[in-house]
């Protein structure tokens, strides 16, 4: 069984198999190949694993990043980021990292991020002599605090993988993604500072107030989406449906930019981005089952239990293992195949279990933006038009930021356990 | 095989008819997402303001999900955006690469073809004991069919894919065998 469940899918990933169909043809080659139970059992798995009211969020949150770009919503958050950040040295730098966790409040796609902070300031982070390379890794990373920071797919999906709250993951990604945006805020500074890069303008006041003027709704748009979670108004899934009335009222009869063909066409990218998405969401959690029938998770766990790892030793050994695994998996399937086999052993040592969440979004962060395939970086290679070579030495530094940053959130569970405390 | 070997297109009100389909079916998957958007608003909306819970709306909403994701699945593979790991491919010579994504599109066409048969065979038990949901009574073969519907799409598609491949192979092949002096 090894060959259809390890051998082959391997095989399959790096000749470029689409995703879903690597965890289809694995399961179908098992399933004819080694199973004894009814293969019918393959459509009830893949339904069930759709069948969950909280996956309603990820076309919802989509939507309301599609909305987002299309209503000139981002780009005010990012003129109001310029504005608010005004004479540091390397303001356009640090407002990139402020802009990508600014949209993160409303967007859960970090490709998005990348695609809509790139369009807009990778222009003026070239002529103010940042370089290509750093500019390309700048943007390629910073788009992945967006993961992090709620309203967030990744922790939806490990919500539903792990039976955790939505609601509860989403409060414990805030202070873990304002630690990211701030130490990569901190290296932007000095790297400008080294690279000797001319400090913008300066903080004006006036301009400040203008531009929260103009960007009032859609600074509004976060606080209405997050208060409205934790107040109890409404729940996460319904929280993305009120993000997308809220664009689409704001995006067409505030800045009126947006008409409603354009409503319709974010609806259609939306929903093709779901379709992507969730696909892989219902073939790995067949293939998930498959594991697990097989006793993968509990010879897993045997394993790492034999070796008395303490909890610290646990976490070291995951971060690791997801690190590497997020090089070369996508995040969808990283959290729907591999949360079931860690949760088990998350349980035993006394770890907490949205804590645990957080580790893994982070991980799954990094994973968006390390080479040789993270999927920003292609998308920065496809917006920025910068050869990927590049980006891939770009990105590097950066990683080096966020693994760093990984370590104070794991080793420090109050961190992110703090806002939760309040729930 | 002769040298004056000419592919024929495929017929033109084939083509037509495929891009008009594809045309619709991308304005419906917009527009029913738009509809759950608004189902999802007025159902909270309602339960808040008014203490009215709109009965199924929950179970609307998923049904819908499932049809928007097997819909979205075969506009996916039409237009060749499946979620994949691109590396390899992007960096082979022309003709590698079509054989390499014939290859990818064989592997979709027969994991689909695979689910599409077992979904149909739980889909028609489901029919036979005329299941329905447990909120509005809706039919559960409704929802289900999404996932023969989608695999089966799927399938066709990823095989249709896989001989275009083979033909313009073919042809790219008789093309640089006529350039030969």
């Amino acid at each position: 069984m090894i060959w259809t469940l390890a051998v082959l899918p391997i095989a399959l990933l790096l000749l470029g198999t689409p995703i879903f169909g690597i965890f289809l043809i694995g399961a179908v080659a098992t399933f004819v190949l080694f199973l004894s139970v009814p293969p019918v059992a393959l459509h009830q798995i893949m339904f069930g694993g759709m069948e969950n009211y909280a996956l309603l969020a990820v076309p919802f949150f989509i939507f309301a990043g599609e909305l987002m770009s299309g209503s000139g919503i981002a780009r005010r958050l990012i003129v109001w980021v310029l504005a608010l950040i005004g004479r540091i040295p390397g303001s356009l730098g640090v407002a990139t990292v402020g802009a990508c966790t600014l949209i993160g409040a409303i967007s859960g796609a970090s490709t998005a991020t990348v695609a809509v902070v790139g369009k807009t300031l990778y222009p003026g982070l070239i002529r103010d002599g940042y370089g290509v390379r750093f500019a390309s890794g700048l943007l390629s990373s910073s788009g992945s605090i967006d993961i992090v920071i709620p309203p967030s797919i990744a922790m939806i999906l490990f919500g539903m993988a792990a039976e955790q709250s939505v609601a509860k993951l989403f409060a414990a990604g805030v202070l873990p993604g304002l630690l990211i945006a701030f130490m990569m805020s901190a290296y932007v500074v000095i790297m400008a500072l080294r690279m000797r890069i001319p400090t913008r303008g300066k903080f004006d006041f006036a301009q400040l107030r203008a531009a929260t003027w103009d960007a009032g709704p859609a600074l509004l748009m976060p606080v209405f989406v997050l208060a409205g979670i934790y107040l109890g108004w409404f729940s996460p899934t319904e929280a993305g449906g009120f993000a997308c009335l809220y664009a689409i009222l704001v995006g067409r009869y505030v800045y009126r930019e947006m008409s409603w063909s354009d409503v319709l066409e974010a609806a259609t990218q939306a929903a093709i981005i779901t379709a992507q998405i969730l696909i892989i969401v219902a073939t790995a959690a067949l293939f998930s089952w498959i594991l697990t029938i097989n006793g993968v998770p509990q010879a897993m766990t045997g394993g790492l239990t034999s070796l008395n790892l303490p909890p610290w030793g646990f976490l070291m050994s995951v971060n690791v293992i997801l690190l590497i695994v997020g090089c070369f998996l996508d995040p969808t399937s990283a959290i729907i195949v591999l949360t079931p086999l860690f949760m088990p052993l998350v349980r035993a040592l006394g770890i907490d279990p949205i804590h645990f969440g957080i580790i893994m979004t982070v991980n799954i962060a990094i994973g968006m933006f390390t080479p040789p395939f993270g999927l920003n970086i292609f998308v920065a290679q496809s917006v920025l038009g910068v050869p990927l070579d590049t980006i891939y030495r770009g990105v590097l530094p950066f990683a080096v930021v966020q693994i760093a940053a990984l370590l104070i959130i794991t080793y420090w569970p109050g961190l992110s356990l703090y806002l939760t405390a309040a729930l | 095989m002769p040298d004056d070997l000419h592919v024929p297109a495929p017929p033109a009100l084939a083509l037509r008819i495929a891009r008009i389909a594809a045309f619709a079916a991308r304005a419906l998957l917009g527009t029913l997402l738009i509809g759950m958007v608004l189902l999802n608003v007025a159902n909270a909306a309602c339960r808040y303001l008014f203490s009215v819970v709109l009965i199924g709306a929950d179970e609307l909403l998923v049904f819908g999900m499932i049809w928007m994701v097997m819909i979205g699945m075969i506009l996916v593979t039409i237009d060749q955006r499946h979620i994949a790991l691109d590396f390899l491919v992007n960096r082979l010579a022309p003709r590698p690469r079509i054989a390499l994504t014939m290859f990818h599109h064989l592997v979709i066409a027969i994991g689909a073809a695979y689910a599409a048969v077992q979904s149909l065979e739980f889909a028609w038990r489901v029919a036979m004991i005329g299941q329905t949901s447990m909120a509005i009574g809706f039919p559960m073969v409704f929802a289900h069919s999404a996932l023969v519907v989608g695999f089966a799409g799927t399938a066709l598609v990823a095989a249709v894919l896989v001989v275009s491949g083979g033909t313009e192979l073919v042809s790219s092949h008789h093309a640089t065998k006529a350039k030969l002096p």
